[in-house]
């Protein structure tokens, strides 16, 4: 029989629990903790608070139920560890606080403590982040409340509040961008339910398990999260968990209501008969909407009538579910897909599904160079090179599979330049082309690149830092040449400076060290070797430990760049 | 004794003699390795910390207990003091401002709390500021208003070894741009509102240091400038940095800092940057 009064022995029992129950799964909340959360692993911070708490309230031998709690606020806010378990502690706080005078307490009292909690959780906080711990903290404190209007038992509103809390959790990653980003739930968010749980597992009088073998230290997707820890998924599932099932309200509708005196009371009763997962936040001149519903037009004119609707989204979550169910069925997208194309985009969480602002598109031969020019941040690499130029729609499609609005183009070579000037013509991107002619100078501009800022000023970074470095290409001649600086015949090596015919030689490491001999200054510091394919790793170092002896002063790196027809790509810096 | 006084946190790097010199109070954040906690500043050195990060081993920060600020506060205005002026760490690096902010509410003493948006002398440096203003009789409004033209003017530019410390403690804000890469690059970053942010990459120290200097010129403009030299356990470069600093731009004060346990944690050996405003 479930009890009906909260005593202080029974809080003691029920925080243990709780506590006992986050404890064991600490690494679950851990490994959510993937974006960057102020100081720490937010599963262990929250752990160590509530331990520091337990420990302040003993056994509550003798003491009434507000002063138990009182206790363990008390020792919350000294062992708070991390903004995680500080909001924890101002919870716990705000709790206390409810319950000061409370010899025991009913759910009534039970669910406005709750509410105390909550509110006190969120005036602690500077800036309070909806999507975080705060948020999925209301949503316990809320549904607790109309628990007992509804007249539930103390049982009822811990049922309740734990309920809200989840659905209050999945709802985060649609409220902060950086979590659907990640594909995660709020890693605070994730530990306040796992303590809710813990207390009504408590309350109900079931034993408190460990963590089912689930809680692994990989981060969860967003929705699979609760999932994982064996419960079920939650009900709704805007955020890209694969699921037919049916979605009772389909239109996931956001807004914001720009006005004055906008009272987020008002705005909530109107919009609550429309449909569920009801969020009305912000202040008196700018309130966010999230709601979901059947009748997205009403919700919209319910807006209109408070102020005027900014960054209306409305998205279709029964299609959303086919999509990311087809989507897993076919090619599961790369983790930096998450935040999904337009129309998938429930959240504007990055609008119009861009991944960042300015992408990039180069042009490259061999599987060293694609490794290399992806491992600085090259969105797309179109294979092409000096005997394979890239078609202009080769070009577009791999612009287009960018998801930026601005991308850059580095062609790597003259023979490509002005393929990449007509791409740009060819969509609706915004193009830059930086005129690289090697791909060595291709990895100079990427030293400048930043995804963010004002595209044409990194473009134009990118080209100077291009112009920074001078580069050797060897390969071999195809026929007799006399109209160069050296004379050529078929089949010698020969090595070109920045696209000039310089030097030749005997073999290719002999043609390197003619050409350095022309092109190496005091002033330059780096010498960078990028073996091609038909040179071994062995013959690249006995290339670069007789460069670094002749030039002593320069550091000289061996990398290999897989080209076909140069047997070595050298840059000088 | 002033009767305005300056509290701080470990992050700020203020050398202790100078801390001491001008009565400011620095709290420490707690240096986790493993389950190991030591107090930055207290019981941990920088020299320990670096020796162990180099042999290997990880460490953690966690921001000061609210009631660790409280009982510093307490403590000022038990000696009598009329304000406090609490300078920490930028907010968005960690949650050492939140603790503050708790703590000031709690205290019959008023406590400004100030973000730097900065850190190590970054935020050091508006200390050493408000300290010294503190102590030649300015007043709080006086103090805040110098503290916050401080954190709009000042600039961070720095280079770090690898991204890994920035990555594995969460504080590599945009600079994940820079991450994994196969060259042998040395990211330079920037603190950008408060977060760390990407500027570009240079191949090799020697290069990531003359950009740094290119820029600290480029944005430098003509009055003489207060500058801070970071190093994580890079002395000798950092001594380097300094007279090539004296040499490019006008310089009316400068410190060379450690990086010490706090934001070595977050950066890592070999971290050498600067700090710098209109002084």
């Amino acid at each position: 029989m479930a009890p009906r009064q909260l005593t202080a022995q029974l809080f003691c029992e029920l925080m243990a629990a709780g506590a006992a129950y986050l404890e064991e799964r600490k690494e679950t909340v851990n490994a959510l903790n993937v974006f960057p959360v102020p100081d720490g692993d937010t599963g262990t911070n929250m752990a160590l608070t509530l331990a520091a708490a337990r420990r302040e309230l003993g056994d509550a031998h003798g003491l009434s139920l507000g002063d138990a709690a009182q206790r363990l606020a008390r020792g919350a806010l000294l062992g708070a560890r991390g903004n995680s378990g500080v909001i924890l502690s101002q919870f716990l706080r705000g709790f206390a606080q409810g319950m000061a005078g409370c010899e025991t307490a009913g759910p009534r009292e039970l669910a406005a403590a709750l509410a105390a909690a909550t509110e006190t959780a969120y005036r602690a906080v500077i800036k309070p982040v909806e999507g975080t711990m705060l948020t999925v903290g209301r949503g316990a404190s809320e549904a607790a409340e109309r628990a007992v209007r509804a007249g539930a038992d103390l049982e009822g509103v811990l049922a309740a509040a734990v309920h809200g809390a989840r659905e209050a959790l999945a709802r985060t990653p649609s409220l902060l961008p950086v979590l659907a980003r990640a594909g995660v739930v709020d890693a605070g968010g994730q530990g306040f339910v796992y303590f809710l749980e813990g207390i009504l597992a408590a309350a109900r009088g079931e034993r408190v398990l460990p963590a089912a073998g689930a809680a692994s230290a990989q981060p969860a997707p967003a929705g699979a999260a609760p999932a994982a820890a064996g419960h079920p998924p939650a009900a709704h599932h805007a955020h890209g968990a694969i699921t037919h099932e049916h979605v009772e309200h389909r239109y996931c509708t956001e807004f914001l209501i720009r006005g004055r005196n906008l009272d987020l009371d008002v705005i909530r009763q109107h919009l609550e008969p429309l449909g569920d997962s009801l969020l009305v936040v912000g202040d008196s001149e700018l309130v966010k909407v999230h709601v979901h519903t059947n009748h997205p037009g009403r919700a919209l004119e319910v807006g209109t009538t408070h102020g005027e609707l900014l960054e209306v989204s409305v998205a279709n979550m029964q299609e959303q579910n086919r999509l990311a169910a087809q989507g897993a069925s076919s090619s599961a997208p790369a983790a930096g897909a998450v935040a999904g194309t337009g129309p998938v985009d429930a959240n504007g969480a990055v609008s119009n599904g861009w991944t960042k602002a300015i992408g990039v598109v180069a042009v490259a031969q061999g599987d060293g160079w694609r490794a290399l020019l992806e491992s600085l941040g090259v969105d797309q690499v179109v294979a092409g090179g000096q005997t394979m130029n890239p078609s202009a729609a080769e070009l577009v499609a791999a612009i287009e599979a960018v998801q930026a609005p601005d991308v850059v183009v580095l062609p790597n070579n003259s023979n490509i330049v002005f393929t990449a000037r007509q791409a740009m013509e060819l969509t609706d991107r915004r193009v830059h082309v930086v005129p690289t002619r090697t791909v060595a100078a291709g990895v100079a501009a990427m030293m400048a690149y930043t995804p963010d800022g004002d595209p044409k000023t990194v473009a134009q970074t990118m080209d100077e830092a291009a112009k920074q470095v001078r580069t050797v290409e060897i390969t071999y001649a195809v026929r007799d040449s006399e109209a160069w600086e050296v004379a050529v015949r078929a089949g010698d090596c020969i090595g070109l400076i920045d696209g000039e015919i310089r030097a030749a030689g005997p073999d290719p490491e002999a043609t390197v060290l003619a050409a350095l001999e022309q092109l190496v200054s005091p002033d330059d510091s780096l010498i960078s070797i990028y073996y091609g394919q038909d040179v071994s790793e062995e013959t690249a170092q006995a290339l670069a430990a007789r460069v670094r002896s002749q030039w002593p002063h320069c550091e000289v790196e061996v990398y290999a760049g897989g080209q076909p027809v140069y047997f070595y790509i050298l840059a000088v810096e | 004794m002033a009767k305005i006084r300056v509290v701080a946190d470990s992050g700020c790097d203020i050398p202790k003699d100078m801390a001491d010199e001008l009565g400011i109070r620095l709290v420490p954040l707690t240096i986790h390795f493993g389950d190991e906690e030591r107090q930055d500043g207290v019981d941990l050195s920088p020299e320990e910390f670096y020796r162990r990060l180099r042999a290997g081993e990880l460490s953690r920060t966690t921001q000061p207990a609210p009631a660790a600020f409280e009982a510093v506060y307490r403590a000022l205005a038990e000696e009598g003091v009329e304000a406090i002026v609490s300078i920490h760490l930028s907010s968005k690096l960690s949650g050492t401002m939140q603790s503050a902010s708790l703590a000031a509410q709690s205290v019959a003493v008023p406590v400004h709390v100030v973000d730097s948006r900065s850190a190590s002398l970054g935020s050091g440096l508006i200390a050493i500021e408000a300290a010294r203003m503190a102590r030649d009789g300015a007043s709080v409004d006086e103090i805040l208003e110098r503290a916050r033209a401080i954190v709009a003017q000042q600039q961070v530019l720095f280079m770090v070894d690898t991204l890994e410390y920035l990555q594995r403690n969460g504080r590599i804000g945009k600079a994940q741009a820079f991450l994994g890469g196969l060259l042998n690059v040395k990211p330079i970053l920037t603190l950008e509102d408060g977060i760390v942010a990407p500027l570009e990459r240079a191949r090799g120290r020697a290069k990531a240091v003359a950009r740094l200097l290119d820029r600290l010129a480029a944005t430098a403009g003509a009055a003489p400038l207060r500058v801070a030299v970071l190093h994580g356990d890079a002395p000798a470069e950092a001594a380097a940095l300094a007279g090539q600093i004296r040499a490019r731009v006008q310089v009316a004060e400068l410190f060379i800092g450690l990086l010490g346990p706090t934001i070595g944690t977050h950066v890592g050996p070999g971290t050498l940057g600067m700090v710098y405003y209109p002084a």
